[in-house]
């Protein structure tokens, strides 16, 4: 069980931010600036949140479901409790602080997934608190262990405990043949247990000792919890009793009865649990809504799993549930929207991935808001796809908790990744109405576009593609390989005979251009080229080429000196129409360069057709 | 044919639309007898019907027309008032509906006439939607001149009748005679001041009751570009006898006065008198295109399928429509209808392939192109190749894109938006130099597409030449003020040069 520690020792204390506590204003001297502050007055007046508290030093690692409110000590006051993990550190530990200031520090096995506080009778007596880690649930009363839950183990496949059975019986371990066995069945799709996966995933001269340090101790593959929750018994607030609700890697969730323990209602879902939200009350009608890791909403009523589950577009984040409506964050960095039976209601993008979700419950105020925290320290308020208003932490956010210190004060607790621990007061006189609408969409995104509606010939299209894919895929990858070719080979025709009016030369590149000028019988040619190389170029030749029964050109030909990269040189030439017929032939223009055989680019000029000469008598 | 009249082998020839053969016949009676009437009536009427074209709907506007126009009354006339001002947020936007080369959006089936919105500058008159064709000089020396010299080749017996040397005033009171002369005269010999004093006569003998002459006095004095007169004549014929062909020559009178509203006003009249007229009903839906009103000139096109179920134009109008609209399954329809009926060229191929590949029936897409391309000619060619550099970008494959797009304005160097493509996709390969070239070349050869102008902003701006981004992207809002993204740049190219400022 876990040791309590109290609050004299360890370095914990000595890492206190200086100014702390409610009411003080601007916690930390980190952020506190004067002159800042009075530019700010203004803006602040609007700004639903107070900071007091900034401890960035507070050294915390956590999730948004290992922080939890409880009146720990029975004195109508809550204190915000931590479950710490300190992965790095190895140890982690239940925090116990009154807002910024850390009153106990408890140490705890494993790594902590989530806690808890709930009462375990209607007795006026201190909340339980809960710290799932592991295959267990510690319970705590008055900061003391009070209970150990420890979930059943998995069935071990038979195969795998007859190896394991076999291994120490056997006088010497081969390691060699056990890593067989145990690929083999790995390859039949069996599960196997972390010992089996630890010894498969040592490198060879460990295993050895791996296997005679385990083998006189019996298989087991114990259960993982992955997410804790309260559900009311009764119904009504949130101090009346509560059952823990345990979901598990194994897509096992439990709700416990609050007194003795006993697993109420265990229910097997397709996939782990990643988040869960339980409404209404075990003893009269409850809902609880689950993601599994592989992004499925699964809904559990009456103790049985409802049908009408539904997946979702991104693994989940975090799942709310308000009134009808089911709030999920995603991984890909929106909110939706969906109802209880499934339909997606709307969608929200935030500017960066979501990195917690957490609802906020405003008692006074009869409001139920979201708050959701972005990768880049942004936290938003959201009434439903309203966003209410936006707070700025220095990194980004890993835990958010909105909950009651005492009577009318609420905060919002915030640890970032970097493990700083933020608190946030709510002002009292916040008018969340007056909130709405301010930062929230423009109105025009509320005006429905008009889009033509899926016609009937386009459902029998969709069936037509739906029932003749492969073969379609196959004649439109047929056809895609042929124009592929085809386009290929006319390209490389007009490249290498220089028909198209840009080169593909890597060393030299123009642009050649034409504009025609006059009604004719006259004309008057204009040649643009431009060097679009990153090199000037000297010494180019223009020539024209031409259909000569129609036209007749003087000096069909130009000399472009130097070429400097970007501008656009003009050459102008004269087109006189010879013939009488009303009918054009196209010029050429081509451009050499004297140490190549061929043109280097050539374009063609739709000439008019010449106004004829009219005689008047 | 011995033992059978030669009179009526020759009107059994004309009704069979043989008028080459029925002319000869005539030839030989008069040349026996050349007094006969009947055979110089059928003649007349034999030389005419072969080169007659129907110009109650065609309309090319020449050069001189279009730049020394004195009949416009505003120079900035109301939207919607005027074809040089078309309405810009009916129907679709530009954003969506690309634009011909004369900077009007594309419709659905060409036209001469309306491809050519009357341009501001004497170099946009001169460069028109067909490069190869281009806008003859006056609409007098343009097609007239070129099928009066085509009819003076095929008929070698030279000139039938000398007009000059005929007593007009005499034939005026001929009533069948003079309606065939008369015709002869337009349309054979081209001489409209010869027709409309023939016209006057029989005007006058017919003592001003003669609906038809009042017509054709109306047509001629169209043609010599006498608008108000033209309109008097014609109003007076049509209100005295409704007829179909005084309506379309009155409403023709009309758009050429640059009057959009009358026109239609002048249609819904004669649709008033002739319920279902699919002619009436196409020139409405014509005069709402080139207004820009294109929700309405839908609707027009839709009254005319139901009544004719084979009109190409409507279908073609509609499928155009519909393609744009988001609905490509639907412009498939139309276009497989178009098919059916025997319509064969480059562009419905492939208008038939980016249907299909909007529609996602991918199967089919790209065989369509290919047989596109087997069958057009090199201004075909040339959009045929920018859809295939579409569908090449579609599909991610930009390899394909570009050089498909190189083959676009290789076959016309006149197509902006390939060069637009080829800017954006050298940019993205990192080839600054090229794109800008290509932006250039898009903005000279194409001057009322606004992408380029962003695009090259767009360029500039990460350059960081604030200055020709600016120029750009203001150009770009000149073509198109609604333009959002142009909006936006312009915004924080402001910010960011006021921040340089202060």
């Amino acid at each position: 069980m876990a040791d309590v520690q109290s609050t004299g020792d360890g370095g914990d204390v000595g890492n206190q931010p200086q100014q702390g506590g409610v009411g003080q204003g601007e916690g930390s001297s980190r952020v506190g600036v004067g002159g800042r502050k009075t530019a700010n007055t203004k803006r602040v007046k609007d700004e639903p949140w107070q900071k007091v508290v900034d401890d960035p030093i507070a050294d915390m690692d956590c999730t948004s479901s290992c922080i939890t409110f409880a009146d720990v000590n029975n004195q109508g006051e809550n204190k915000v409790i931590v479950a710490n993990m300190q992965f790095a550190e190895g140890k982690s530990k239940l925090q116990v602080l009154n807002c910024g200031e850390l009153q106990q520090s408890i140490h705890l096995f494993g790594f902590p997934c989530g806690t808890i506080s709930f009462r375990t009778s209607d007795e006026a007596s201190a909340p339980a608190i809960a710290v799932a880690s592991g295959n267990a649930l510690y319970v705590f009363k008055n900061l003391k262990p009070f209970y150990k839950f420890i979930l059943p183990d998995l069935p071990l496949d038979e195969q795998e405990l007859e190896t394991w059975v076999g291994v120490r019986r056997a006088e010497r371990v081969d390691a060699d043949v056990l890593q067989n066995a145990l690929l083999t069945l790995r390859g039949n799709g069996v599960k196997l247990s972390p010992r089996s996966l630890k010894f498969l995933s040592l490198p060879p001269e460990m295993r050895e000792d791996f296997v005679n340090m385990v083998k006189t101790q019996p298989a087991t593959t114990p259960a993982v919890i992955t997410t804790v929750g309260t559900l009311a018994k009764l119904g009504g607030d949130d101090t009346g009793v509560a059952c823990p609700v345990l979901g598990t890697e194994d897509g096992q969730v439990f709700v416990l009865n609050p007194t003795n323990f006993a697993a109420v209602v265990r229910v097997s879902l397709p996939g782990p649990v990643a988040c869960m939200t339980a409404s209404g009350a075990l003893d009269t009608d409850y809902r609880i809504h689950a993601c599994t890791r592989d992004g499925t909403v699964c809904h559990i009523k009456g103790g049985k799993l409802a049908d009408h589950s539904f997946s979702l577009p991104a693994p989940a984040v975090g799942i709310d549930r308000i009134g009808k409506s089911l709030l999920i964050s995603c991984a890909d960095s929106c909110l939706y929207c969906f109802s209880t039976k499934g339909r997606r209601l709307w969608q929200v993008k935030m500017p960066a991935p979501i990195t917690a979700h957490s609802p906020m419950v405003y008692r006074p105020k009869m409001l139920r808001l979201t708050l959701i925290g972005l990768e880049n320290g942004e936290i938003r308020l959201y009434s439903d796809k309203e966003m209410l208003s936006t707070l700025k932490v220095d990194s980004g956010v890993a835990a958010l908790r909105f909950g009651r210190l005492w009577r009318d004060s609420y905060v919002l607790v915030t640890v970032t990744q970097e493990g700083h621990y933020i608190v946030h007061r709510l002002k009292r006189a916040t008018e969340f109405h007056q909130l709405k609408g301010v930062k929230g969409p423009p109105p025009e995104q509320h005006i429905r576009i008009k889009v033509p509606t899926k016609t009937k010939l386009y459902v029998d299209q969709t069936q037509r593609e739906k029932d003749n894919a492969v073969s379609m895929h196959q004649a439109f990858r047929r056809d895609h390989y042929v124009l592929q070719v085809l386009v290929a080979r006319k390209y490389v025709k007009a490249m290498t005979s220089a028909l198209a009016p840009t080169s593909a030369l890597e060393d030299v590149k123009f642009q050649v251009g034409a504009a025609v000028q006059g009604i004719g019988p006259t004309f008057r040619l204009l040649v643009t080229v431009q060097n679009t190389s990153a090199t000037a170029v000297s010494d180019i030749r223009l020539a024209l080429t031409w259909d000569e029964s129609m036209y007749d050109i003087q000096n069909p030909s130009g000399l472009i000196p130097h070429l400097v990269p970007g501008v656009t040189y003009t050459e102008s030439f004269n087109v006189q129409c010879i013939t009488q017929e009303m009918v054009s032939s196209p010029i050429k223009v081509q451009l050499y360069s004297p140490q190549r055989s061929l043109p280097i680019v050539t374009a063609v000029v739709a000439m008019p057709v010449s106004e004829p000469v009219v005689t008047v008598r | 044919m011995e033992g059978v009249d030669p009179l009526f082998y020759a009107h059994f020839l004309f009704r069979r639309r043989r008028y080459t053969e029925a002319a000869d016949v005539c030839s030989e009676l008069l040349a026996k007898n050349p007094y006969d009437k009947a055979a110089w009536y059928l003649k007349t009427r034999c030389l005419t019907e072969d080169v007659r074209i129907d110009e109650t709907e065609l309309e090319e506007e020449g050069l001189a027309e279009v730049m020394l126009d004195e009949n416009a009354v505003a120079s900035v006339p109301r939207p919607g008032t005027s074809f040089s001002r078309p309405l810009t947020d009916s129907g679709s936007s530009r954003g969506i509906r690309p634009m011909s080369k004369s900077g009007r959006p594309v419709s659905g089936f060409a036209r001469p006439g309306t491809q050519g919105a009357r341009p501001s500058t004497m170099e946009a008159a001169v460069r028109t939607a067909r490069s190869a064709t281009s806008r003859p000089v006056t609409s007098a020396s343009g097609r007239y001149v070129r099928l009066g010299t085509a009819s003076m080749l095929s008929g070698d017996d030279g000139t039938f009748i000398d007009v000059s040397k005929l007593d007009l005033r005499k034939y005026a009171f001929r009533r069948g005679l003079a309606r065939a002369l008369v015709l002869y005269i337009l349309h054979v010999l081209n001489d409209t001041g010869k027709a409309m004093e023939l016209a006057a006569y029989a005007t006058e003998a017919a003592r001003f009751q003669d609906w038809w002459w009042k017509a054709i006095l109306g047509f001629c004095y169209h043609r010599l570009n006498l608008f108000r007169d033209a309109e008097k004549q014609l109003k007076s014929s049509f209100k005295q006898t409704p007829s179909i062909l005084a309506c379309m020559l009155l409403a023709k009178v009309y758009i050429r006065m640059d009057q959009p509203q009358n026109a239609i006003q002048c249609y819904r009249e004669g649709l008033e008198k002739f319920p279902d007229e699919p002619v009436l009903l196409a020139g409405i839906a014509r005069v709402f295109e080139g207004i820009g009103d294109l929700t309405k000139s839908v609707e027009e096109y839709k009254k005319l399928l139901k009544v004719d179920s084979t009109n190409v134009e409507a279908i073609a109008s509609l499928a155009a429509d519909k393609f744009y609209g988001d609905q490509p399954e639907i412009a498939l329809v139309f276009y497989r209808r178009l098919l059916q009926m025997g319509v064969e060229s480059a562009e419905l191929f492939n208008n038939l392939g980016l249907s299909c590949f909007q529609a996602q029936q991918y199967d089919m897409a790209l065989g369509c192109f290919e047989r596109a391309l087997s069958m057009a000619d090199d201004e075909a060619m040339s959009d045929i190749w920018y859809n295939i550099a579409f569908v090449g970008m579609s599909l991610g494959n930009v390899k394909l894109a570009r050089e498909a797009l190189v083959l676009a304005v290789t076959c016309d160097s006149t197509n902006g938006e390939a060069y637009n493509n080829l800017g954006v996709i050298e940019q993205r390969k990192g080839n600054s130099g090229d794109a800008r070239g290509h932006y250039q070349t898009a903005i000279k050869v194409s001057p009322h597409i606004h992408e380029p102008h962003y695009n090259y902003a767009l360029m500039s701006l990460e350059a960081g030449d604030l200055q020709q981004a600016y120029k750009q992207v203001n150009d770009a809002l000149q073509l198109y003020s609604a333009h959002l993204p142009s909006q936006d740049l312009l915004k924080e190219l402001k910010a960011t040069l006021s921040q340089h400022a202060s």
